[in-house]
């Protein structure tokens, strides 16, 4: 079930009104009608795969138990077993056929011909989110930073709560499971600020990355014909079409957990106004990459054991994060580009320049340093989309070369696009109003003139409506 | 809960008290459409003897005023370019809702396209958008899954994107419509080569989507069932006339139906400045088309 569906729309009221007026009298209810909803949520998709959520967070649950044993032998094998079976259920239905594909080529290159067998199966929706999950559990177990949970619904409702369920944010169990496990108690201001992340997320995701989609794909499949200028838009317009597609997403997320008492992790904070690619992953997708800093830079020493091994473990945890989005060279040079912007920062330690502050702290306009530094950061930023967003590294390196090598042949080929241009107009509020939230995202009630904020709510869910003609998948249900 | 549940019901109050306005603005679109044909077809509006249906092959190609002109008969042009057998029915359906029976139907066929999912062949549901405040012609987008079924009640979720335009609709050097329907063009397509294809000889039926063999059979059936002469059309392309295709639909028509086939021994037809690309004629060439049409309608009865 997508959150942009009219499928949605009739079964988050329906599980409200159970979970607050039928189901209030025990927690345990609650959570059951929780996770019933969650798996029904997920099986909209594909009844087929539940079982294999269903199996997956089973056997970590049993792991964790095991996991939490005093004998730390015995611990570390089946942490270990609970990695090899995450990461196995991962190689088989994301990665197998990468892997596959490339033993052929090599095979190829020497002169052998193997034809190996490929797996016709479909990706399942959101396994590389709950898996994450269900690692993370039992990490903390190991490091002795969660107690197994006795309750196995419990523990089911934090691995498949289906606000989060298909593209997160990646939780961590020791902010999600005590929140599964204690009452919760409905709040109004929690339920109001819940539907407005939802709305604005809402509109993220539909009128401005559905919008700016239909002229990126034309820009991007049509590439060879277009001039240098069209391609440069289209490589920004991608830039803001994933920003709305997933931060829209994250958005309503957190939004639809706040109508059921729980507070997610949030997953971006304004990464466009990055003054370094450093600030920048501490900006997107945090749920991910804070989730790659505690179990796998910290525990490969971090940088704190001399600079080749912050060097190697910088470039490690860039290229599993390429890898984590897809089978494909794409997402592996993605990640390498980004390795290779973050170095100097990490060589002249500069790494951690902007990390509690934000851009114009106290001013309402950035310098024309900020400036300077916000943008070189987004053009970074953009270049690398464009591999994340081409199909095969063929067509990454044919879109930069025509974008840089074409002459300005025709500066209004762009304009004269078919559709979607409208589109760009909403990048203005868009960007004003992360501009206003920068400093505290809580206050996206933005007004104390209750009508003025209505006529906004309205505007904003008419324009939801009509730009809902047909529902489109979210970017990050791919991975 | 009280507070919020109320607040709840207070914005869907607003929006049912907005709901009616929804419906004067989408109305409001339709009179300014370029092409009304559907809208009078649903009027009743488009009563005539012989009836064209079909894609761009059939619009550009088949001039139902000089078919009119010739055989003293009313002639209507209810093709729609870039439309599939699908959407032929339903246009079909549509004008015989409340038109009177035409005497013959001229169904036009796509060489070797018109069985298969192609993208230049689709269900122009773009062309009922601006008619969707319409009960008959909102059910269908619902059923297309165009409109979501809360359509059927609140005009709001009828609404779409394109309706808001600023600008007004850029109208295209090929929108060309006459009020007989036709959309006859009169030049040649700019910077397009012609390379006369004399070997297109075989067609598979791999591919073909059962849908469309469907819809085939559908409007032949509709035609019998309301005593309507129905004669397949074959107009030229910049190629030879594919036998196995013609046998194909003959396959599917059975022997009563008649095939009207353009006369393959027309030198004209093999000159490209009678065309405006390789599957439409010009105007020029559509005349001469439409003239061994109207021979050919006045000989086979």
């Amino acid at each position: 079930m997508l959150f942009n569906s009219f499928e949605f729309l009739l079964f988050l009221p329906v599980v409200f009104l159970l979970y607050w007026f039928v189901f209030n009298r025990s927690l345990r209810l609650q959570n059951a009608l929780i996770l019933t909803a969650s798996y029904f949520f997920y099986g909209w998709w594909s009844w087929k795969f539940m079982g294999l959520l269903m199996l997956s967070t089973l056997l970590d649950y049993i792991y964790g138990f095991f996991v939490f044993s005093k004998n730390r032998n015995k611990a570390k094998f089946f942490l270990w077993l609970s990695i090899i079976n995450n990461l196995g259920v991962l190689a088989v239905f994301k990665y197998y056929n990468f892997f596959a594909e490339q033993f052929q080529h090599g095979f190829e290159a020497i002169g052998l011909n193997i034809n190996p067998v490929f797996l016709d199966v479909a990706l399942p929706v959101g396994i590389s989110f709950y898996t994450f999950h269900g690692m993370s559990y039992v990490f903390d177990i190991y490091r002795g930073q969660q107690k197994p949970v006795r309750n196995f619904v419990d523990y089911a409702v934090f691995v498949s709560f289906f606000p989060l369920l298909v593209a997160g944010p990646i939780e961590r169990a020791n902010h999600l499971l005590p929140q599964v496990q204690q009452p919760r108690y409905f709040r109004y201001e929690q339920a109001l600020d819940g539907c407005r992340l939802m709305l604005w997320g809402m509109f993220k995701k539909v009128v401005i990355a559905d919008g700016l989609a239909e002229t990126v794909n034309h820009i991007f499949n049509n590439y060879q014909q277009l001039d240098g200028f069209t391609l440069f838009i289209g490589a920004i317009a991608f830039s803001f079409q994933i920003y709305g597609d997933f931060s829209g997403y994250s958005d309503i997320a957190l939004g639809t957990a706040k109508l059921f008492g729980f507070e997610l992790l949030s997953n971006f904070k304004f990464p466009y106004f990055s003054r370094d690619l450093a600030e920048f992953w501490r900006r997107w997708h945090i749920s991910l990459s804070s989730w790659f800093r505690d179990y796998l830079y910290i525990p490969l020493g971090g940088s704190k054991s001399g600079l080749f091994k912050s060097i190697r473990n910088t470039f490690i945890i860039f290229l599993v994060s390429g890898f984590w989005h897809g089978a494909s060279w794409n997402f592996i040079i993605w990640g390498l580009i980004h390795a290779c912007g973050f170095l100097p920062l990490l060589m002249l330690q500069k790494n951690r320049k902007h990390v509690t502050d934000i851009v114009a702290q106290d001013r309402k306009f950035p310098n024309v340093k900020e400036w300077v530094q916000m943008i070189s950061t987004f053009c970074f930023v953009t270049f690398a989309w464009i591999f994340f967003r081409s199909e095969t590294l063929q067509q990454a390196f044919g879109f930069i070369s025509q974008m840089v090598g074409s002459t300005l042949k025709n500066p209004s080929q762009f304009l004269h696009l078919h559709g979607g241009k409208s589109a760009f107009i909403y990048i203005i509020p868009l960007v004003l109003t992360d501009w206003y939230l920068r400093r505290d995202a809580r206050k996206l009630k933005m007004t104390q003139l209750t009508f003025v904020r209505w006529i906004i709510y309205l505007l904003l869910i008419y324009l939801c409506i009509v730009h809902l003609s047909a529902e489109q998948q979210f970017i990050y249900f791919q991975f | 809960m009280k507070l919020f549940l109320t607040k709840c019901l207070y914005l869907f109050i607003i929006m049912l008290m907005i709901d009616p306005l929804f419906y004067l603005f989408i109305s409001y679109q339709q009179k300014h459409i370029y092409d009304n044909r559907l809208q009078n077809a649903i009027d009743g509006k488009c009563n005539s003897d012989i009836l064209i249906l079909g894609s761009s092959r059939a619009a550009r190609n088949i001039i139902a005023k000089q078919m009119e002109d010739s055989l003293h008969k009313k002639c209507f042009n209810l093709s729609y370019p870039g439309s599939n057998l699908d959407f032929h029915v339903f246009v079909l359906e549509t004008y015989l809702q409340k038109n009177k029976k035409p005497e013959t139907i001229l169904l036009t066929m796509d060489d070797s396209l018109s069985l298969k999912q192609n993208e230049s062949l689709n269900f122009r549901n773009d062309v009922l958008y601006p008619l969707a405040h319409l009960k008959y012609i909102n059910d269908r987008m619902v059923e297309n899954n165009e409109n979501p079924f809360i359509s059927k009640y609140m005009y709001t979720f009828r609404a779409e994107k394109s309706m808001f335009k600023i600008t007004s609709q850029a109208i295209a050097s090929t929108d060309t419509l006459w009020p007989c329907g036709s959309m006859p063009i009169v030049f040649t397509k700019p910077d397009y080569s012609f390379a006369y294809n004399p070997n297109d000889t075989s067609y598979s039926t791999v591919g073909e989507q059962p849908q469309l063999v469907e819809s085939l059979k559908r409007i032949i059936s509709i035609c019998k069932k309301n005593n309507i002469r129905l004669v397949f059309v074959f107009p030229p392309n910049f190629k030879n006339h594919n036998p196995s295709f013609e046998k194909r639909i003959r396959n599917l028509a059975g022997t009563e139906i008649p095939f009207m086939i353009h006369n393959q021994n027309e030198g004209r037809y093999k000159d490209s400045t009678y065309y405006y690309d390789m599957g439409h004629l010009t105007l020029r060439g559509a005349r001469i088309f439409t003239n061994e049409l109207v021979s050919y309608l006045r000989t086979s009865h």
